[in-house]
């Protein structure tokens, strides 16, 4: 059997890290930054909880120094991005390179292992039981007994949403990505905004880190972000750039991942075909997105073109 | 002593100087706090990378496929694009070199060698020939789309060397090429084929495409102001597919050439990291091909110095990719540069004006 709840319950696991990294991007773009930095923050992020929660023995101060950790590299991406105008998606690029080779580095440096750590002494986070939710026949299994993390990030989705469009900061820091120069004009100081959704990006980008090491799994392993933060920039497209959007679209590529590692303990057919799918899934519905939108274009410059022709008659 | 500093050249010299060191300093850094000497540490990597015959060939032989990689980096960017796949294109070239290298036998050398080159190339060619349609057709981003086909590439190639192509019971790995396949190699005990050679030329090759052809000269427009070389009569869209085109082609090479002149046989994740590796060289070059082939030796000598301090001192080499990843932070940041110099140029004024 393919489809049970067990499939809905690791849909939304796997959709966690990936909805962060979204929001992470989301939070960015509004702000007129394409900030694919995030997969790098991530990464960093997950390695920090690890050695956070390994060497004080509790995952929620690994959580906490995985989110400064995570920050670190989103102030180095501020700094140098914001302040130095170094162009946006190099340096993206360059940081994702920069947390690919430094926590391999670290990984054997400090703990003298490559490829993957894990151990006994690290702690990993426990399950939540929701008080009354729980004992709800099928909603209870449904929505309770995950990490602290997915529930997190479940608030921070609504959170998100009320911060963009109901506050005053969340409304300024759309105008700085709608329009920089009309709201500087209004008197908002962009980059402070700028700097201000990239920092908050870092620290989400570790909520989502430290829950693929601490969460997900117990254990960091080298390149564990695996493309999450671009799933998390493509789910932001998906989602059309709203908070809700991308949550929804994280958890279709949650689903897909979730089906692809079902599919996997079967052994039907050739692991690499399935290890694809989520990847595969991206392309294609990337292009589904860009061919709507192509066609809406087509559209109203067809309309556009009837309104002419019938005001000239 | 004022014209040679206002020169772009020098300008640009000093400023991968000053973000060479600055990164280091920040290198010494992280050396420090892990219990290392940040300069005995250079020490060794800079012995190791470039002093004795065998160590500076060896240090060759790493910046091969990075040339190939940077080209292909540096064709991308020049068109305004990123292509973030080469890993994936480099990969996909390798194995078909693979295929073809045992697969056919009884070829003249010269022959095989070069049919399994072109088959890499056409193979790196058409993996980043698809997001370089869709970009053109549906407008998708680039970024995205390149990294996915990343992800598949390296799924589908880990596909083949597990089954169909898969000779070992013990690794995944196909079997060895013929003879006739192979690049030669340049001298004893190190790796160094003469994949290099084929390296220099198309540096040269790509130095000339860039700089003195049509198809370079749209590149670069395309690059720097799409709507003005729309406007110039410069296609764009075709542009923009031959950009992605000759990315892909120098990716597929270099994958191609690694597993001929190196390897010998396609083994599951040999390459992992040289594509981002090439677009960190790339960066360094400051995108010019001439610029690359020593970028890419200097690169290339501190990973392979790397390896040695690895064995003597057993301290990470990615010690080294984290390092150069610095250095890009720094050469990016242009402005960095342009606040120092202009704190230089202020003080010979206020010196000039007081006299």
């Amino acid at each position: 059997m393919v489809f049970d709840l067990e499939l809905i319950r690791s849909t939304l696991r796997l959709a966690t890290p990936i909805a962060f990294a979204g929001l992470a991007t989301m939070l960015t773009i509004q702000a007129g930054i394409v900030n694919i930095a995030v997969e790098g923050m991530m990464l960093v992020g997950a390695f920090v909880a690890v050695v956070g929660s390994y060497y004080t023995g509790s995952a929620i101060i690994g959580v906490i120094l995985s989110m400064l950790g995570s920050m670190t590299l989103a102030f180095i991406f501020a700094l140098f991005s914001l302040k130095w105008k170094a162009h946006i998606i190099i340096m993206g690029i360059a940081i994702n390179i920069f947390a690919n080779y430094l926590t391999v580095y670290l990984l054997r440096a400090i703990f003298g292992v490559a490829g993957a750590f894990s151990s006994p002494d690290l702690k990993g986070l426990e399950m939540i039981k929701l008080p009354v939710i729980d004992n709800v026949p099928i909603l209870g299994s449904l929505v309770s007994g995950y990490s602290i993390l997915v529930y997190i990030c479940w608030i921070l989705v609504l959170l998100s949403h009320i911060f963009l469009y109901k506050t005053k900061l969340g409304i300024h820091l759309r105008a700085v990505g709608e329009n920089p120069a009309a709201a500087e004009v209004m008197g908002i100081r962009c980059n402070e905004m700028r700097f201000f959704a990239v920092m908050a990006s870092g620290a989400l980008a570790g909520l989502g880190g430290s829950y693929l090491s601490l969460g997900h799994l117990t254990m960091f392993t080298e390149g564990m972000s695996a493309g999450r933060g671009f799933m998390g920039l493509a789910a932001t497209i998906f989602g059309m750039f709203t908070p809700i959007g991308t949550f929804l679209g994280s958890i279709l590529f949650g689903l897909f991942d979730s089906i692809s590692w079902r599919l996997q303990g079967m052994q039907i057919m050739p692991v690499q075909f399935l290890q694809m799918l989520p990847y595969a899934i991206i392309v294609i519905i990337l292009m589904t997105i860009s061919f709507r939108e192509k066609w809406v274009r087509a559209m109203t410059a067809k309309a556009n073109r009837a309104a002419l022709e019938k005001a000239e008659e | 002593m004022k014209r040679l500093l206002d020169n772009e050249t020098i300008r640009g010299l000093i400023m991968v100087l000053f973000s060479v060191i600055l990164a280091m300093a920040v290198g010494s850094l992280v050396m420090l706090i892990n219990g290392y000497q940040p300069l005995k540490v250079y020490l060794t990597l800079f012995k190791g990378a470039f002093f004795g015959k065998r160590n500076f060939l060896t240090s060759l032989q790493r910046a091969t496929p990075l040339v190939f990689t940077s080209l292909a980096a540096i064709f991308a960017f020049r068109t305004g694009l990123f292509n973030l796949g080469i890993e994936g294109q480099f990969l996909i070239g390798a194995v078909i070199a693979t295929f073809i290298g045992f697969t056919i036998s009884g070829l003249n050398p010269v022959f095989h060698v070069l049919l399994a080159l072109c088959c890499a190339v056409a193979a790196g060619a058409i993996w980043a020939f698809i997001p370089g349609l869709l970009k053109v057709k549906l407008k998708t981003d680039e970024v995205i789309i390149t990294i996915m086909f990343n992800y598949l590439a390296r799924f589908g190639v880990s596909y083949l060397v597990n089954y169909p192509l898969r000779e070992s019971a013990v690794a995944p790995m196909t079997p060895q090429i013929k003879p006739s396949a192979e690049l030669v190699r340049l001298a004893q005990g190190t790796q160094l084929n003469t994949g290099f050679f084929i390296a220099l030329f198309m540096v040269l090759l790509a130095a000339f495409l860039l700089s003195r052809t049509t198809l370079g000269f749209g590149m670069r427009n395309v690059g720097l102001a799409p709507r003005f070389a729309l406007f110039g009569g410069i296609p764009v869209n075709k542009t923009i597919l031959m950009g992605m085109l000759l990315s892909g082609a120098f990716a597929g090479l270099g994958g191609g050439i690694e597993v001929l002149g190196v390897y010998r046989r396609f083994m599951e994740d040999f390459s992992s990291g040289l594509g981002f590796d090439g677009i960190l060289v790339a960066l360094l070059a400051k995108r010019n091909p001439l610029g690359a082939l020593f970028a890419a030796i200097f690169y290339g000598g501190l990973k392979s110095g790397a390896m040695v301090l690895e064995w003597t001192s057993d301290i990470p080499r990615e010690l080294i990719g984290t390092i150069v990843a610095i250095i890009i932070f720094f050469m990016a940041a242009e402005s960095i540069f342009d606040f120092i110099w202009n704190l230089g140029n202020s003080r010979v004024k206020a010196v000039t004006k007081e006299a």
